[in-house]
């Protein structure tokens, strides 16, 4: 069984408390926390999903600044990446146009599968919401990005998000890295100087 | 490296920095005399403490003022040499200067609230006067207080002094330049200011450790009003743990990290496997962490051990960063200070069990190769486990459990942590040990000088009373700096044995060639009966250092 599972690179990227870990933590785990802590670094996690024989390896990135010169590390050799904005925050909609931006450039791979999710769904019923999902939309589909709004807390349309990007992997020939694998780079250490400070 | 080497502590045993040090500065000055009172009065200085240098012999006595109500047998109140003419004038004039300053901040209606609310504040600003940390209140709360410090450190640089501390009513504020950062630490708790500066040290350690030296240094010469919060961004917990451990555990006051007490075959079990993964994946450093403490740390070879500096900071790192505990793996950017502030290592970490906070720690320079250290972490845990080693510190660490991060830090559920080694209670009634009322003794914290490590025994009754735990970690603070001479590094204590009768504790100070004990009794013990403990505790703990520290 678990032999037939193809396994699959996925980074999540997007501003600091968009809600990366928080959707991580609800589809590898089906949990949540309402106090969920800053990541720092990045964090690893799997989770197959044996219906469409795919095991994911997540790399949940941090949001903060500092950790942003590293990403690089994270997105290459990835098959998918999914790019987190709160539909409460405008800002953090700015930011994940960034990274868009960024993988658009960086990224090799012209398979590379990218998501964007408006996380934080659950809070727009209060009136809170800053981002119109139908700017959003608007923008995924001119840039040619899967979309989801979801909410990590109330459990809506994270499976489906997984699920989706699965669907859309290439079927047989999912890239071959190994487990987590980081590819190297050629170069140095990247430091947090490199992010702009403006 | 840092290369200034002021007031830095020296790299190996030696660890309370000297507060003057005439071969880096053209003057270095401590104004210890300036009697502020909240009034805005202010009192007289008295020039006799007031010490100038740039003879170079060595003629400050840092701890000479402290704690004159003190009851402190044999204690060596040191008087400095005077200073010359011309130097005292200028000294004078840059105090009048600083006791304007501070007056006129502690006559502001706002003010005081900020220093009266917490005994104990860290701030760091930017040279360029941008607040970045405070440990109390919001930055912009502080803002008067900083341009304050700001105004204080511009007018003794302009008289070409370097300050390090001064003395303002009930508060000693400590300075740590360290372009383009400042960190000003106040204390109300009469910690020894040679304390204070080391946690300042720490604190702008804990920040390159974040950003690196090199990074910190270009992000303002860039943009010298660049505002870092953005960088440090989330990091303020991390900084205030940091902070919270000066008075909960004396890491930072002995300059030593906290071992895990274990049973002797467990650690030899660590080491070998340790040393395996380490190799395996091309690590410059492996640690076994659990409960805060270090129940292994090794380097690979040629690399040098890791100084007791960085393990702080990384222990610190961990332990205040829940986001660890709850990730399967985790990887980070972190730089040691003292290894190398110039570049970041990659720490690879992974939590074998969160209760205990038990930990694998594997720390890479250049590019992390995570499947192989994935790989040999792994390995490593199943044959731990497999031995029952992992399972071992787990317990360990459950009964001793201190946490350098100390905010969650719960005293009241360390009465139930009985089977620690070190537990006073368990501790051979001819060594002192036994139950609260059974046994004077109270507390023990023992350093092992060439191995940059103490342990302590965790408190139990009656230290688990709300603030007892910070007075008894001031009180060793001071005690100490009553022991060594600062002005000397490394030539050793002045006195190898101190008793100090307090109102809640007696204290008993034994310092030897490599070891210091440091005991706490009830405050009806005598001065024979503390002696009496400390010899057979001293011989007991001294057959026990494989049990007790890491190599
Ligand atoms: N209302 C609501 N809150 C959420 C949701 N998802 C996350 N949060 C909260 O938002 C905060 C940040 O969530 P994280 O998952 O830590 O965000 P992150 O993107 O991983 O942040 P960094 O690790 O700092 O980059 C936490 O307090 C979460 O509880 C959601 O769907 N709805
Ligand atoms: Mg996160």
């Amino acid at each position: 069984m678990i032999d037939q599972l193809v396994q699959s690179k996925l980074v999540l990227l997007g501003e600091m408390g968009s809600g990366k870990t928080s959707l991580v933590q609800r589809f590898v785990r089906g949990q949540y926390y309402e106090n969920q802590e800053s990541t720092i670094g990045a964090s690893f996690f799997t989770k197959a999903i044996p219906e469409k024989h795919v095991k994911f390896e997540i790399w949940d990135t941090a949001g903060q600044e500092r950790y942003h010169s590293l990403a690089p590390m994270y997105y290459r050799g990835a098959a998918a990446a999914i790019v987190v904005y709160d539909v409460t925050h405008p800002a953090s909609f700015d930011r994940a146009k960034k990274w868009v931006l960024e993988l658009r450039q960086n990224v090799q791979n012209p398979n590379l599968i990218i998501a964007l999710v408006g996380n934080k769904v659950d809070l727009a019923e209060d009136g809170a919401r800053q981002v119109p999902e139908a700017d959003a939309r608007t923008y995924a589909a001119e840039t040619g990005l899967l979309f989801f709004e979801a909410s990590a807390k109330t459990n809506v349309n994270v499976a489906e998000l997984f699920d989706e990007v699965a669907d859309r992997l290439p079927r047989a020939a999912a890239p071959q890295q190994p487990a987590g694998g980081i590819q190297l780079s050629e170069q140095p250490t990247p430091v947090p100087a490199k992010s702009s400070c403006c | 490296m840092e290369h200034d080497g002021d007031g830095e502590p020296p790299s190996q045993q030696q660890t309370t920095p000297p507060a003057i040090e005439a071969t880096v500065e053209p003057v270095s000055t401590e104004l210890q005399a300036c009697e502020l009172g909240r009034s805005g009065s202010t009192s007289s200085m008295s020039s006799d403490h007031a010490e100038g240098d740039g003879s170079g012999g060595g003629t400050a006595s840092l701890f000479a003022d402290q704690d004159e109500g003190e009851p402190a047998a044999g204690s060596q109140q040191q008087h400095a040499e005077a200073p010359a003419p011309q130097q005292l004038a200028t000294l004078r004039s840059a105090q009048r200067a600083v006791a304007a300053a501070a007056s006129h901040q502690l006559d502001d209606e706002a003010e005081p609230d900020v220093l009266t609310s917490n005994p104990k504040h860290v701030f760091v600003f930017s040279t360029a006067g941008k607040p970045i940390y405070s440990y109390c209140g919001d930055e912009s709360r502080l803002a008067g207080l900083m341009a304050t410090a700001e105004a204080i450190l511009s007018v003794a640089h302009s008289k070409g002094h370097t300050l390090k501390h001064i003395r303002a009513g009930p508060h000693v504020f400590a300075f740590l330049e360290r372009p383009p950062l400042c960190m000003v630490g106040v204390s109300a708790f009469n910690e020894p200011p040679a304390v204070l500066r080391m946690q300042l040290v720490l604190v702008h350690g804990q920040i390159v450790s974040l950003l690196t030296a090199t990074a910190l240094s270009a992000m303002f010469a860039r943009n010298s009003g660049y505002d870092a919060r953005k960088l440090l961004g989330g990091s303020d917990g991390m900084l205030s743990a940091l902070v919270d451990s000066f008075t909960t555990v004396p890491a930072t006051l002995l300059g030593a990290y906290p071992s895990l007490p274990m049973l002797g075959g467990v650690r030899q079990a660590l080491a070998t496997a340790l040393a395996a993964a380490v190799k395996a994946t091309s690590a410059v450093h492996g640690l076994v962490v659990a409960g805060g403490q270090v129940a292994m740390l090794c380097a690979a070879p040629g690399a040098g051990p890791m100084q007791q500096w960085d393990v702080l900071l990384l222990l610190n790192l961990l332990g205040a960063n829940q986001s660890f505990r709850h990730s399967g793996e985790a990887m980070t950017p972190v730089c040691l200070p003292r290894y190398n502030s110039a570049a970041n290592l990659h720490a690879y970490i992974h939590y074998v069990d969160a209760s205990s906070e038990t930990a694998i720690v594997l720390l890479c320079g250049g590019m992390p190769d995570f499947p192989a250290l994935s790989a040999a972490r792994q390995q490593m845990q199943q044959q731990l486990e497999a031995v029952g080693a992992l399972q071992a510190v787990q317990r360990a660490a459950q009964d001793t459990a201190l946490r350098l991060g100390g905010r969650e830090f719960d005293a009241t559920s360390s009465s139930g942590r009985n089977g620690a080694l070190l537990a006073v209670l368990n501790l051979p009634p001819a060594a002192g040990g036994g139950a609260f009322g059974a046994t004077p003794l109270l507390h023990l914290v023992y350093k092992l000088n060439s191995r940059q490590q103490y342990v302590m025994s965790p408190f139990s009754q009656p230290l688990l009373a709300g603030g007892m735990q910070q007075l008894l970690m001031v009180a060793y603070s001071q005690l100490r700096a009553s022991m060594f001479d600062s002005s000397s590094a490394g030539s050793g204590p002045l006195q190898r044995l101190r008793f100090e009768a307090r109102p809640q504790f007696v204290l008993l100070g034994a310092v030897s060639a490599d070891t210091e004990l440091y005991l706490a009794f009830d405050p009806l013990t005598d001065k024979e009966e503390a002696a009496r403990v400390c010899s057979r505790l001293g011989t007991w703990l001294g057959c026990r250092h494989d049990q007790l520290f890491g190599v």
